[in-house]
């Protein structure tokens, strides 16, 4: 469905590129997440991939035909919800989807189905300026479905939304890819990757570090613990806690003694999770970096 | 025709226009020109004073109206969004001109029909509608050189210097209304066609409108027709540009 082979980009009078020799393949269906900290290059490649940034090196496919040569076209198939809403905000919500509606060459959503889909009021005359960051994301996310896309493009989906919002989101994100459609999804919210991914690439410095499927890369990078909380002696007051990793077969003999020798008030696994995948493999990187 | 994209993006842009209030402005300076023209001692003058008000309208203000939704929409990142729809580049920039344009035109026949000396009604209706296309070409020229510029400018005051020095050659043809230059040496600027037929109509208005046929005066339209073409090239590369896409 979307294929990139090395994909590479440096920006005018940048002293190093903002992407790096980037190759992956998209299966149709599927939900991609493109993860990283600010700066990696994540929005880069998305605009890349969205025909808004030209100039790149490598080569870019998707349906089948190289991205250079698909046209205007392109974007009656695809959707792409930006990390910033890019709302026309003196117009309404119905306004502003009828106007996008109008754009499309193929048949499109409702405006007031996709507003009531994404709990954004129908009928409202306030305009897209007075509504609230998460409302305007939601609104923006209903204007990337008007014209039912066959691969879905969101930066940071659930950036400014409540938790009952943001659930909602990853729901319908969740739907989308049931029906067919395939998400590209660009985030460093890494709880959202693991739970909605199918895979997930790992972006440090315009490269990728790792991509698999958020289960197989815990598994391989990050370490299974068990904190166990215990006191240090018989009737002591203070508790003590201590953790063993599971792979290690020297602490998992140091945990039997424990559990045999103290007085255990807790146990728990500790599961791994994708930010520790990804802090053990780009260090203390997490933060660093500006904004592309 | 127009496409189905280009008529949903002219009627947004009209939307747009109306919530910046627009249309009010033009209509209070074409009130404001009309009592100049019909109640003050300028009116000796008005055979060449309203040629240089009417062309004001589609020239500086319609570059300048056009610039500043420009950079309204770069403020709020509209512009992206239309950017992944399949609305071609060519057809954004002409959206946006033609719907600045209209305004300009209806304001300019207004402005015109309320200060043309009393004629038969039918003469004013057929030269009225013989300035109209000429009126709306030069408007849809002088805005699509307003996006260009636009674009070109990464700052609203630096936009508004360049575009502004850049209009100078366009009031040449003002100079000529008033015998220091010769018509012929400025007829080619885009501005031109517009002030000439505005003038002609006063002029044949005041004979009683009995010399020409408006429509004789319709092939003033080509000119700016053929600068508008100009005019919507270099838009599109600027806005490619300004999108970065600059070249595929």
């Amino acid at each position: 469905m979307l294929t990139a082979d090395r994909l590479t980009f440096t920006y005018p009078r940048a002293a190093s590129p903002a992407v790096r020799g980037l190759s992956f393949a998209i299966e149709k269906g599927e939900i991609f997440g493109f993860l990283g900290p600010n700066g990696s290059g994540k929005t880069t490649t998305q605009r890349i991939l969205t025909g808004l940034q030209h100039g790149y090196g490598g080569s870019v496919e998707v349906f089948g035909q190289a991205l250079a040569a698909l046209g205007p076209d392109y974007y009656n198939r695809i959707g792409v919800c930006f990390e910033q809403p890019n709302l026309y905000e003196q117009l309404t919500a119905e306004e502003n989807l009828s106007f996008y509606a109008g754009l499309f060459d193929v048949p499109t959503e409702r405006p007031a189905d996709l507003l009531r889909s994404l709990d954004l009021p129908v009928g409202d005359r306030r305009t897209a300026g007075q509504f609230s960051k998460g409302m305007k994301m939601r609104l923006a996310l209903a204007r990337s479905l008007l014209n039912r896309p066959q691969v879905w493009f969101l930066d940071e989906p659930t950036a400014g939304q409540d938790p009952g919002h943001s659930v909602a989101i990853r729901q319908l994100i969740a739907a989308q890819r049931d029906r067919g459609t395939t998400v590209f999804l660009t985030t460093h919210n890494m709880t959202v990757a693991d739970e909605l991914c199918d895979r997930v690439a790992l972006l440090v410095d315009g490269r990728i570090a790792a991509m698999d499927t958020p289960r197989r890369l815990k598994l391989e990078h990050a370490r299974r613990l068990v904190r166990v909380e215990y006191r240090p002696r018989e009737g002591s007051d203070a508790i003590v806690s201590a953790e063993f990793a599971l792979d290690e077969p020297r602490a998992k003999a140091e945990f039997l003694t424990l559990v045999r020798d103290h007085e255990v008030e807790t146990i728990h696994t500790t599961e791994p999770t994708l930010e520790e995948v990804f802090l053990r493999l780009t260090g203390s990187r997490l933060l660093a970096g500006g904004s592309q | 025709m127009l496409s189905h994209r280009l008529r949903s993006a002219v009627g947004l842009n009209l939307r747009v226009q109306a919530r910046h209030l627009f249309p009010q402005i033009y209509l209070g300076l074409t009130v404001l020109y009309t009592v100049i023209i019909r109640l003050t001692p300028l009116r000796l003058w008005q055979d060449r004073l309203v040629p240089i008000m009417v062309f004001s309208e589609p020239g500086m203000m319609g570059m300048l109206f056009v610039g500043a939704q420009l950079f309204f929409e770069r403020s709020q990142g509209s512009h992206l969004a239309t950017a992944v729809t399949p609305l071609r580049e060519a057809e954004t920039v002409l959206a946006k001109a033609l719907a600045i344009a209209l305004l300009a035109t209806v304001a300019g026949l207004l402005l015109v029909g309320l200060t043309l000396p009393p004629t038969r009604a039918a003469w004013l209706v057929s030269g009225l509608l013989t300035l109209a296309p000429v009126l709306l070409l030069t408007s849809v020229a002088f805005a699509l050189a307003g996006v260009a510029f636009a674009a070109r400018s990464r700052e609203f005051v630096p936009f508004l210097v360049t575009s502004q020095m850049a209009m100078l050659p366009a009031y040449a043809p003002l100079v000529a209304l008033f015998g220091l230059v010769d018509p012929l040496w400025v007829a080619w600027l885009p501005s031109a066609p517009l002030i000439f037929a505005c003038r002609r109509l006063f002029a044949e208005a005041a004979l009683g409108g009995a010399a020409t046929a408006p429509w004789q005066l319709l092939w003033l339209a080509l000119p700016p027709a053929l600068w508008a073409l100009v005019a919507r090239e270099w838009a599109r590369r600027s806005y490619l540009a300004y999108l970065g896409r600059g070249r595929r």
